[in-house]
């Protein structure tokens, strides 16, 4: 091997990552040893590599180690799927139409129902005759509203405020509440009005309890009025 | 020890450090000028071109600077021929002093070598010369040696002094850096993990080719900042 073989062919570095023959081997350490200039490149290019690889044994202990934070992440086999854009994208999407559709249309709908005047099927509720309950018709359309003589299911005592409560045919509390006493009407009767939405009663029995409340919050007894429930097509 | 035998610079691998096998006295050590050529700027420093008459006379006289330098240019050069050839550091560093003093002892003879220009080669063939008889007297011995030493790596650093290695170093540091992280990580692959070069290729997405050239780019860069610190001969006033 001459010296332009040996450059053209990057000898030194062919030898260093053995790359070659052993009859190329030989030729080249022949050459070697006789010229300088590739001398001094074969030995360059050899303390180049054995520097290289302490240095890099440096460098490699000296990384930052990420494995441990990888292994707290929880969450993180689900964030890949959520950084994929096919995915995504159609899930923010299908969230804007949701939140867009309840903000523009079921909120106002719900408001506007609710601030708007209804007819409701009026009864007057008084304490049971002898053999017979009061009958109410209820139908699923209409709501119900119960007039209620405060007053006169305590006794004819005057109290600050009065609790009221309906329960159902099981005897469960279907809703309870508290009202300050109201200003008789021409009679002189205190009434109270529990309004009923449509639907809420079903056929079956009902009560309504009445308790006269002192300021203290101490109660007076208890006035149990029953009714039957029937639905409105029963009663015609 | 053999009167004939000359003072046997060591063959420096980190280890035997200022061993010596003499028996005759060092020669007075000639006036200096090595060469011809000063380098740029340095007035002390001279760049080493090739082995000539003067540089073999100088060898022969004991010229310690000579002496060293000469030591120092082989040595690198039969280590790494000798390290793919036998097993063991230890087993490289004796063949090395070996090989120096068979050549010493020739050149100091009455026209022991004729031709300046052919110590390079003579070097070399006395190297064969004792890695053959090595081979012949291996088995036991170079088993046994195998087995009881530990195998020291090649460290190219290991005859330069601190701060010309610290230099070099800081010169290599600086390619590496600079290198794509992906070239960095080919050759941690190559050089450090000692992995299967044909699999690191697949690995990285490149040939034998793309490494052959990597490395000498960065051979080439660092090859001048090797030259400037370790190549040359210093001169001594």
């Amino acid at each position: 091997m001459n010296h332009s073989e040996a450059v053209d062919q990057m000898a030194a570095e062919r030898y260093l990552l053995d790359e070659m023959s052993a009859e190329e081997r030989e030729a080249f350490e022949s050459h070697v040893f006789e010229c300088v200039e590739c001398g001094q490149d074969l030995q360059a290019a050899a303390l180049f590599m054995d520097t290289a690889t302490e240095e890099l044994a440096m460098m490699k202990a000296a990384a930052p180690k990420t494995v441990a934070a990888e292994r707290k992440d929880w969450f993180g086999w689900l964030r890949p799927l959520f950084a994929t854009p096919a995915i995504a994208a159609p899930a923010f999407g299908l969230l804007l139409v949701l939140i867009g559709y309840q903000n523009l249309v079921q909120l106002p709908a719900l408001r506007h129902q609710a601030g708007e005047p209804s007819l409701m099927v009026t009864a007057e509720l008084h304490g049971a005759t002898r053999g017979s309950r009061q009958v109410i018709a209820a139908s699923a359309t209409q709501g119900v509203a119960l007039a209620i003589p405060v007053e006169q299911a305590v006794g004819g005592l005057g109290f600050p405020s009065y609790r009221v409560e309906l329960y159902d045919a099981g005897g469960k509390l279907v809703w309870g509440g508290v009202m300050a006493a109201p200003a008789a009407n021409a009679e002189g009767d205190r009434q109270v009005v529990l309004a009923l939405p449509a639907g809420m009663l079903h056929a079956g029995t009902y009560a309504v309890t009445v308790a006269g409340q002192q300021n203290q919050g101490a109660g007076s007894s208890v006035s149990r009025m029953e009714f039957d429930v029937q639905a409105a097509e029963q009663n015609k | 020890m053999s009167a004939a035998a000359a003072v046997v610079p060591v063959c420096d691998g980190g280890f035997r450090r200022g061993e010596l096998r003499q028996a005759v006295a060092p020669q007075s050590v000639s006036p200096v000028l090595v060469y011809s050529t000063p380098s740029r700027g340095s007035g002390s420093v001279l760049q080493f071109h090739s082995f000539d008459a003067k540089y073999l006379e100088l060898l022969r006289s004991g010229d310690r600077a000579t002496q060293d330098h000469f030591v120092a240019y082989f040595t690198q050069l039969l280590r790494l021929k000798l390290r793919s050839r036998v097993q063991g550091a230890h087993v490289v560093d004796d063949l090395c002093q070996e090989t120096f003093a068979r050549v010493l002892m020739v050149l100091r003879k009455e026209n022991g070598l004729r031709q300046a220009e052919s110590l390079g080669a003579f070097v070399n063939t006395v190297c064969n010369h004792v890695l053959q008889e090595h081979y012949r007297a291996a088995g036991r011995v170079e088993s046994l040696d195998a087995e009881e030493r530990p195998e020291l790596p090649a460290h190219g650093a290991d005859a330069l002094d601190h701060a010309v290695a610290r230099q070099i170093r800081e010169k290599v540091r600086q390619i590496l850096h600079l290198l794509p992280a992906r070239d960095r990580g080919l050759l941690q692959a190559v050089f450090l993990e000692e992995r299967d070069r044909d699999e690191v290729c697949r690995q990285f997405g490149v040939d034998r080719d793309y490494l052959r050239v990597l490395l000498h780019r960065a051979k080439q860069e660092f090859k001048t900042e090797y030259l400037r610190r370790v190549g040359a001969v210093p001169v001594t006033p």
